[in-house]
């Protein structure tokens, strides 16, 4: 890939440069205002640094704003590695330096807090406004707090979620590392839709990899608010092979869904009865993140609808919406879809901007999951537009075989670490 | 009069150096314009075999393979007459017309390097 020289990227200042001696003189032909069209991207995570480095790859005449509150971008994909002592925090660390230096993206660490779609305006907590002509929003998601009976914001110093930032991870990495031998470790995962579906299984096996080394008499319960999840039984059978009988799952109907917290004494309470956990980690149920609902970008579900092939928002035009706040049909909500999303709005935007069209394409999504060091299985799938949706091609995709020997389970560990490495470069490097 | 002709001439100039600058300095995808369907649809491998197939760990690099390479991959894998972990279940995902412009695409930016 050809990269953006000192002396090119001076030469695209020196342009600037000369537009604002023309605006100063009165003249701004339209024909030049045209090629300075501004693209804002709201959220620096898998979709939004993606899609402002493509944006700026393809039409490097576009002017790219990334805002992003986070100068340190800590990656949920491979957290549960954290938390089973196999990856440490600078390794799942990442800036916006090269965003800004190889690419010429304006980066600005703030808070966007407010949208205005008709005046195509985003509003920083600071007070700056942005104009733009297109806008991606891509702002994750947030945890619900209205779901389980005494359970709030104030409750997550002691009983972490884990699920999205470095500080609430590394809560619950210190839980862990201070539980004693024999102690038990409560995970509650959340109902669909949410961030990562296959996430909340892949933490237990690496907390059950943990404790197996260290702490070999403690124990994992599983409440389920669902009564399946992805790559059960590969996750079962591995589970059994690696950890014996150290996790127990327990599926809604076997009173899995958690009514009632008490962080104070560390209970979680089910319909079956109540149960002392020494670590609990309740990953709460999610809905889009904060400025997509507080710009009234979301639907009843607290989801936002997008059309699914240019994933402009079905409520505001001007505004695409990518990655886990975006109804993307069947589409999961993880980091490579997010990805994926980002590429093609880029590449959309840069067309609706040249009043081309937009040309359907298809996508794609693969999820790795760690149940060990060097023992990993996947699950993918490629989508196409059937109708008004995203769905998954006849035939396509699926989960590792079952029967697949040890030796599979080992290249798809590497192929995962692979997967980080090139998907986290696609974002930063 | 001349003021103006002036100013056309330095429009006229401006917009030339951008043009040039758009061919010369961009990223080499934008030179394939005509093949805006291999190269959108590149775009769901570059996940995992990095920016422009350019992999920098251990997932396969696809730059500078060649289309012949490629393709022939890909249609194996389809019909599972070459087994991996993953390409088998995502190469049914699609038609050998598809198959044929991703492979076109990623060997083209070898050329395109080439060129260079």
């Amino acid at each position: 890939m050809k990269k953006i020289s000192r002396r090119e990227f001076n030469r695209s200042i020196g342009t600037f440069g000369t537009f604002t001696t023309l605006k100063t003189i009165g003249i701004f032909p339209s024909i030049l205002l045209a090629a300075q069209r501004h693209v804002v991207v709201v959220g620096g995570g898998f979709g939004g640094a993606t899609a402002a480095k493509y944006l700026r790859m393809m039409d490097p005449h576009l002017r790219v704003t990334l805002v992003e509150p986070i100068r340190n971008y800590f990656t949920c994909p491979f957290s549960n590695l954290l938390l089973g002592s196999l990856k440490t925090m600078e390794e799942l660390t990442h800036n916006y330096d090269k965003l800004q230096q190889k690419y010429g993206i304006r980066v600005i660490h703030a808070s966007a807090v407010k949208i205005d779609g008709a005046s195509k305006k985003v509003t920083l907590h600071d007070g700056v406004e942005l104009t733009y002509d297109r806008l991606i929003l891509s702002p994750g998601v947030d945890m619900r707090y209205d779901q389980i009976e005494n359970y709030g914001t104030d409750d997550i110093r002691d009983i972490p979620h884990a699920w999205k930032g470095a500080k609430s991870t590394l809560i619950l990495h210190k839980q862990l590392e201070a539980m004693s031998d024999g102690g038990k470790v409560i995970i509650c995962p959340p109902p669909l839709p949410y961030r990562c579906p296959p996430g909340p299984y892949e933490r237990a096996s690496l907390i059950a990899h943990y404790l197996k080394r260290f702490k070999p008499r403690s124990k994992i319960l599983i409440f389920d608010a669902k009564e399946q999840f992805p790559k059960q039984a590969l996750f079962s059978s591995g589970w059994e092979k690696l950890y014996g009988h150290t996790i127990e799952w327990f599926n809604r109907s076997a009173g899995g869904l958690i009514l009632k917290v008490d962080s104070k004494n560390m209970l979680v309470e089910t319909e079956f009865g109540k149960e002392k956990g020494d670590v609990i980690n309740i990953i709460p149920a999610q809905w889009a993140g904060k400025i997509a609902r507080d710009s009234r970008l979301v639907d009843k579900s607290g989801w936002c609808p997008v059309d699914q092939l240019t994933f402009e928002s079905k409520i505001q035009k001007g505004i695409h919406i990518i990655g886990d706040s975006a109804i993307a049909g069947s589409m999961p909500k993880s980091g490579f879809s997010a990805n994926n999303q980002a590429k093609i709005t880029a590449a959309n935007i840069i067309a609706l901007l040249n009043e081309k069209e937009v040309t359907p394409t298809s996508m794609a999504n693969t999820c790795y999951s760690f149940l060990a060091p060097g023992y990993a299985i996947s699950v993918s799938a490629v989508y196409q537009l059937s109708g008004n949706e995203l769905v998954s091609v006849k035939g396509s995709g699926g989960v590792s075989s079952l029967k697949a020997e040890l030796s599979v389970r080992r290249a798809e560990a590497l192929y995962a670490q692979g997967w980080y490495e090139s998907i986290t470069n696609e974002m930063f490097g | 009069m001349t003021l103006k002709i002036n100013l056309i001439n330095i429009i006229f100039r401006l917009f030339l150096t951008m043009i040039i600058s758009s061919v010369f300095s961009s990223f080499s995808i934008s030179v394939l314009a005509d093949d805006q369907k291999g190269k959108l649809l590149a775009l769901s491998c570059t996940s995992c075999h990095g920016t422009n197939g350019l992999s920098p760990g251990a997932m396969p690099t696809l730059f500078g393979k060649t289309m012949e390479y490629i393709e022939q991959s890909m249609n194996n894998y389809k019909v599972d007459k070459l087994s991996a972990t993953m390409m088998n279940r995502i190469a049914k995902g699609y038609t050998a017309e598809e198959i044929h412009l991703i492979s076109k695409y990623f060997a083209s930016l070898r050329m395109e390097k080439k060129m260079k």
